[in-house]
């Protein structure tokens, strides 16, 4: 035989099934387009920076090669479907199983070539228009034209195996089946697809699983990890299965009862619909979970990056108690109050208000006795800070010391003090202190580590010069403990001014006029300077969640799109049919548009079940991101979720009208 | 008074693109009385199927009038129509015209959930009906699962499920073998001895000598017409084919 002979007839075959064939191939393509998007994302380099995101964005990426296999697995059984009274035919004139495995084998191999090809070209175009139009919209900076090979390569691979599998698949039905068979099977037409009750069984459970990780997981989570990443994939993977089930099975078998309910389905308005429906949801079901799932995404990326986002300030909030905050720590001594003032001096000098100022000073020491080992920390606040954080005068004489901890005395090094009294849980120096240094409140609470209020600076001064000392000379320096004394200092600068300059002139003014013996340690920060950070870190998430959104409502759009203008076409006999035997226009819209409301509607409402049973998760997986805030979240989500509907209801009202014209006259 | 008045019927169709004028009517009068049952023959082209198409208001008339129960039909609002054609007119197509979404009950009763009837008189109508026409068993079978013969006579039930004034058919046997054309020209013969108006466009001279009148048309207008009058049905076969071979003769001629 001739070597051409089979690629001919596979090309043949595939243009004489261009009805069949082009959507099919659109669907390859888009689907590597898509997938060869989502995959740069989660490339090394790629823009997903930070690992966990990366880690995030491979996820996804595998998640996708699952859906998109399984669409096209999906897809192709329809395509096959309708060309069964071919491959009678061939069998028939004499082609057997090996000749039509290779007829097939040539048919997947110009549709791989095809359709991924135009899928990459696809999606490496897309790819840099949506970076471009988004940077241009944000202001962040574009890359230019960038090619990831790696991710063409994982792109083509990934597709290829899943056609490889539907060949294989292909070639074992059209093996199995008798020539005979073949034949008669298109003859049967569209039959009414079965009600499957297991399959609406085995959805349930699959939703029930992936539901109950989403909001059980959460309760048993101490902190969070990484590793709850995987959870949460978990219970995607089990929604998106559970979905697919339902909408494949779950849909007819809700419309066949309604159909059995004859008060409803023998009125005019329901009685088209819902049989037109019966029938379209054989074909259709996957189409409306692929768009269900998609919309979950958008909704899950957005709000959860756009909360990021907004909860910027909030979060600054939680780490900058005040604009600038110095902290520097020596091991030797130095006058810090002389230097702190000829700081805020300089500073001032230079053309900055701080305002505000809080001092404090802080160390750990420890001392060895009877092979027991101890330590302290201490904090410690002089009379006019305490005032400044809470508005209320001290009134302590010298030797006297109020403290959070219970005793009565408080012994430092070799100075013992009065306790005048104890703070109150929720004096406001404590929870100052608690949220200046990061430390969790109830370990000021207890005898080591503890928060001590003394009228004078200078007793608080002298404590330091012994702390120095004793440190600088201690036989017990080297047991282990910090080895810093640390020095305050924290202060608000009016709107405008910078708090990144102002904090430079201040440590330039410490650093040349402390003693430069010892060590010495900076670990002062300033809010300008941590927003930055924070606004590249969580800037480039919402880039991500917003370019991902987009990429994925396009593609929930085109699938919209592309089941109005295929059921427009399917539809238009029938309901030319129906005017004739006395249906009038009136009732020709309300019909296709209660049915059309019920097909894209279900994945829509589906999506927001699905993106409030993952809110739990979500919301605590956030907190890798240190973002805790639960009400913000859910405002985004609502905003999210009320936008998208928005933007749904608008490409639904484009498509419903191409689908009116298509079957309207 | 007639039920069907057609008055010098006209019907040009234009092309779009100023193309030629296509005159598929040029005048065609004739009335209908209650209880009769009509065939049209003409050759592919002759303009019955137009015809039909304006008595069924499918197409409005370019000129003439065509009245039903003495009402134009031309004067029927657009909006109306679809409620006009349910209450007056009954259909049977060529291809059937089932839709395949639906069981051949649902098809059926299609008209009357239409017309919003209740589910106790479409409970009353279908049964005799059904049983009438032979379908009674097969019901809830699809289209795609029973004969063209079966098709043909579910869209016969549909037609006339609401009781309609008048029956259109246009080639109902166009696409039937000949045993199951044989049954439903009998079912026309039985449905309109139960006083059943019947206007039907037909090919077959089989189809129309079941008739008790025939119409033929020719380039748009009305040829000739026949009455069987006392004949049985094999004399006015013959003299039927004698008129279409004349008529044919006479564009020879021409």
């Amino acid at each position: 035989m001739d070597k051409r002979f089979f690629p001919r007839l596979a090309w043949d075959c595939i243009r004489k099934n261009r009805r069949l064939y082009v959507p099919y191939l659109l669907t390859v393509a888009g689907a590597a387009a898509g997938f060869y998007i989502l995959a740069t994302t989660g490339d090394p380099a790629g823009m997903a920076d930070p690992g966990d995101v990366r880690l995030i964005m491979q996820l996804c990426t595998a998640v996708l090669a699952l859906v998109c296999g399984g669409f096209l697995f999906y897809t192709n059984g329809f395509l096959m479907k309708q060309r069964g009274r071919e491959f009678g035919l061939y069998a028939v004139l004499g082609l057997d199983r090996s000749n039509m495995t290779r007829l097939l084998a040539w048919e997947t191999a110009f549709t791989a070539a095809m359709g991924v090809g135009a899928g990459l070209a696809m999606g490496v175009l897309l790819d840099r228009l949506l970076l471009m139009i988004l940077a241009k919209l944000s202001g962040m900076p574009y890359a230019g034209p960038v090619i990831y090979g790696r991710c063409l390569a994982l792109t083509a691979g990934v597709f290829a195996l899943i056609l490889g599998l539907i060949f294989a698949a292909n070639a074992v039905r059209v093996g199995h089946t008798k020539p005979s068979e073949l034949l008669i099977k298109s003859n049967v037409g569209d039959r009414e697809p079965k009600s499957r009750w297991f399959i609406a069984l085995v959805g349930i459970i699959l939703l029930g699983a992936g539901y109950g990780i989403a909001i059980g997981r959460p309760a048993l989570m101490q902190s969070v990890t990484p590793e709850d990443i995987l959870w949460f994939f978990a219970a995607v993977l089990l929604v998106i299965g559970g979905t697919f089930a339902l909408f494949l099975a779950g849909t007819v078998t809700a419309l066949k009862l309604l159909r059995r309910w004859k008060g409803y389905y023998y009125k005019a308005r329901h009685f088209v619909s819902v049989s037109g429906l019966i029938h379209r949801m054989g074909r259709n079901a996957a189409g409306l979970a692929i768009i269900c799932i998609l919309s979950t995404a958008v909704l899950v990326m957005v709000s959860s990056t756009v909360c990021l986002r907004m909860g910027l300030e909030s979060n600054l909030g939680r780490y900058f108690i005040r604009d600038v905050m110095c902290e520097f720590g020596s091991t030797v001594e130095n006058d810090w109050d002389g230097l702190l003032d000829g700081a805020l001096e300089e500073a001032r000098a230079a053309g900055y208000h701080p305002e505000e100022t809080v001092r404090y000073t802080w160390w750990q020491y420890g001392w060895d006795d009877d092979r027991v080992v101890n330590a302290v920390n201490l904090y410690f606040l002089d009379g006019d800070s305490y005032e400044a954080i809470t508005g209320r005068p001290v009134d302590l004489a010298p030797g006297q010391v109020l403290t959070t901890a219970g005793s009565d005395t408080l012994q430092v090094m070799d100075t013992a003090f009065d306790v005048a009294g104890h703070l109150e849980r929720d004096d406001p120096a404590a929870a100052y202190l608690t949220q200046a240094l990061g430390l969790e409140e109830p370990m000021l609470r207890w005898e080591g580590q503890q928060l001590v209020v003394a009228a004078d600076a200078d007793a608080i001064a002298a404590l330091r010069l012994e702390a120095e000392d004793y440190r600088a000379g201690d036989p017990h320096y080297s047991c282990g403990f910090g080895t810093f004394v640390y020095n305050c200092l924290d202060f608000d600068l009016p709107a405008g001014e910078d708090t990144q300059a102002c904090l430079d002139v201040i440590r330039r003014y410490v650093l040349d006029h402390h003693t430069h013996e010892g060590s010495f340690a900076d670990n002062s920060r300033n809010v300008g300077e941590a927003r930055g950070g924070l606004l590249a870190e969580y800037g480039s998430l919402l880039f991500l969640g917003l370019f991902l959104g987009v990429l994925f409502l396009g593609g929930a759009a085109l699938l919209i799109y592309y089941k109005q203008v295929s059921e427009g076409y399917e539809d238009r006999e029938r309901f030319a049919v129906m005017r004739k035997v006395g249906m009038d226009d009136a009732l020709v819209r309300r019909s296709i548009r209660s049915q059309i409301l019920l097909v894209f509607f279900l994945p829509l409402v589906t999506a927001f079940c699905h993106t409030a049973a993952a809110f739990p998760l979500v919301d605590r997986l956030l907190e890798l991101w240190d973002m805790h805030d639960t009400g913000l979240f859910l405002v985004c989500t609502l905003g999210a979720a009320a936008a998208f509907a928005a933007l749904y209801a608008a490409v639904y009202l484009l498509t419903e009208r191409v689908y009116a014209r298509l079957v309207g006259r | 008074m007639a039920l069907l008045e057609v008055e010098d019927l006209k019907k040009t169709y234009t092309a779009r693109y100023g193309g030629q004028a296509v005159h598929a009517l040029t005048g065609v009068s004739f009335s209908l009385e209650e209880g009769q049952f009509a065939a049209v023959m003409g050759e592919s082209g002759s303009g019955k199927t137009t015809l039909l198409n304006v008595v069924a208001t499918l197409d409005r008339p370019t000129a003439g009038t065509v009245r039903l129960d003495g009402r134009d039909t031309a004067a029927v609002p657009e909006r109306e129509l679809a409620a006009f054609r349910r209450e007056n007119l009954g259909f049977v197509f060529q291809e059937f015209n089932l839709l395949d979404t639906f069981n051949l009950r649902d098809n059926i009763l299609l008209p009357m959930v239409l017309a919003g009837k209740s589910r106790e008189e479409m409970e009353a109508a279908l049964p005799p009906l059904a049983k009438k026409l032979g379908i009674g068993d097969i019901l809830s079978k699809y289209p795609y699962e029973v004969s063209g013969g079966q098709k043909q006579r579910a869209a016969v039930a549909r037609a006339l499920i609401l009781s309609p004034r008048l029956v259109l058919a246009d080639e109902p046997t166009g696409a039937l073998d000949s045993v199951s054309s044989d049954a439903l020209l009998a079912l026309l013969d039985a449905v309109n001895t139960a006083g059943q108006t019947v206007l039907m466009a037909t090919h077959s001279v089989k189809a129309a000598s079941h008739a008790g009148r025939v119409l033929f048309i020719k380039d748009g207008t009305l040829y000739h017409q026949l009455f069987r009058g006392a004949d049985d049905r094999v004399r006015f076969y013959g003299r039927i084919s004698d008129a279409l071979t004349a008529m044919a003769g006479g564009r020879d001629d021409g």
